[in-house]
């Protein structure tokens, strides 16, 4: 049987790993995590999430990067992405929408907005 | 022989006239150089263009890294007049953030399509490459060196370089993470903790921090989320990342000579008060630091 999660977060920040995977649980929404960056396509791949919830700056490989690698991906292209950073730029927002994220937060966003944000798509 | 020379140091647009002779208009390029041939170019502004004149006064091919902070205008203005790329016999590599959009030749040579610029980047007779790059560690020409992303419009990067058992930072345009006061849960505090705690542990003890310092506090209050830093952040990171010597950078166009020497003693001062043995200098064109 394959596994299915809600939410593939991935972040290089412990704390923000930490603190997503709690509000997901708190939420009934359940999370996998990915750490380094390069792994996120193999994740996908491994865990069929119904959304990523992404951060931009990482080492490795940057947000902007894994959006465009999904949203060429035959796959897995449909797959909503929700990008979370501490990126603010207004710039950057549109460039990651541009890109083909569906949504742009900013951190720090109420955990109540990104909750509500997730379960659009659930 | 080693040394950092600063060609440009001016941000956003070339400022020349008589009211910043002392520090410079070109906008920002610095020459790293570790021997007689070989160097690294950080950044590639207007001061780029002298830089080019200089160098071909050796009368040898000259091949060199240009290290792109971001693409910003001020931050390439210079390539289309950089004479020594255009001459065949010599040998640039340019890096710069991996765009998801464009590769990195493209970023460069539009500045210099045919409507622009009568010369296009292919057009130009010497060996040209380009390179992205992600944050992570690298080694070229057998130096050394670490890129961080900043927080400032695009992806930019600071450049850690390792050279002659000294440590440079370079970080030409760089905000501090917003503090958003409506959000105040436990996310918060340990993001902006975190995203402080990144750029401290960067610099951490280095010998040279060439770190953004465009604004007085009060300037920032107005020019919140430009991108840029007002001095009192990048004294601060300094003192606390225990810095040997800070170079304040990317003086803003509007600021005049005098107004920068404000700035440089103002940030002195904090240093001084701070019982620290930090040395704090203004970048100034034509200023050279040595590395021996």
């Amino acid at each position: 049987m394959p596994n299915y999660t809600d939410v593939l977060i991935v972040d290089d920040n412990q704390h923000q790993l930490n603190y997503l995977t709690r509000l997901f649980i708190a939420n009934g929404i359940s999370s996998h995590i990915v750490n380094d960056s390069q792994d996120t396509i193999k994740q996908i791949e491994k865990q069929n999430p119904k959304v990523i919830v992404l951060d931009l700056m990482m080492p490795k490989m940057d947000g902007f990067s894994i959006i465009k690698t999904i949203r060429k991906d035959y796959d897995f292209s449909f797959l909503p992405i929700i990008v979370y950073s501490g990126k603010t730029f207004d710039i950057d927002r549109r460039k990651v929408l541009a890109l083909g994220a569906n949504k742009f937060f900013p951190k720090p966003t109420k955990g109540s907005v990104l909750v509500a944000e997730i379960k659009k798509y659930l | 022989m080693a040394h950092i020379k600063f060609w440009g140091v001016r941000g956003s647009i070339p400022t020349p006239g008589p009211t910043t002779v002392r520090y410079g208009g070109n906008t920002p390029c610095v020459e790293v150089r570790l021997t007689e041939d070989k160097f690294f170019i950080l950044d590639a502004g207007s001061g780029l263009r002298e830089l080019g004149l200089h160098l071909l006064k050796s009368g040898k091919p000259i091949k060199s890294n240009i290290l792109i902070s971001h693409m910003h205008w001020d931050h390439i203005q210079g390539i289309p007049f950089f004479v020594p790329a255009l001459l065949p016999g010599n040998e640039f590599t340019f890096y710069g953030a991996e765009e998801a959009e464009m590769s990195i030749k493209d970023i460069l040579g539009n500045q210099m399509n045919y409507i622009n610029f009568p010369i296009e980047m292919d057009d130009m007779a010497s060996d040209l490459n380009f390179m992205g790059l992600q944050e992570d560690s690298y080694e070229v020409d057998g130096i050394k060196f670490e890129t961080m992303f900043l927080n400032h419009p695009g992806s930019a990067l600071g450049y850690k370089l390792f050279i002659n058992g000294k440590s440079i930072v370079y970080i030409s345009d760089n905000e501090p993470y917003p503090n958003d006061n409506e959000v105040t849960n436990e996310e918060s505090q340990n993001f902006f903790e975190d995203s402080n705690e990144k750029l401290i542990s960067f610099v951490k003890n280095v010998d040279i921090l060439i770190h953004d310092g465009q604004y007085t506090p009060e300037e920032y209050k107005s020019r919140f989320q430009w991108g840029h830093s007002p001095y009192d952040f990048t004294v601060n990171v300094a003192l606390k990342a225990n810095v040997k010597q800070l170079v304040i950078f990317h003086h803003d166009p509007v600021h005049d000579d005098n107004f920068i020497d404000e700035i440089v003693f103002a940030s002195q001062k904090m240093a001084r008060d701070a019982k620290s043995k930090l040395d704090v200098i203004g970048a100034r064109e034509g200023l050279q630091i040595s590395l021996d």
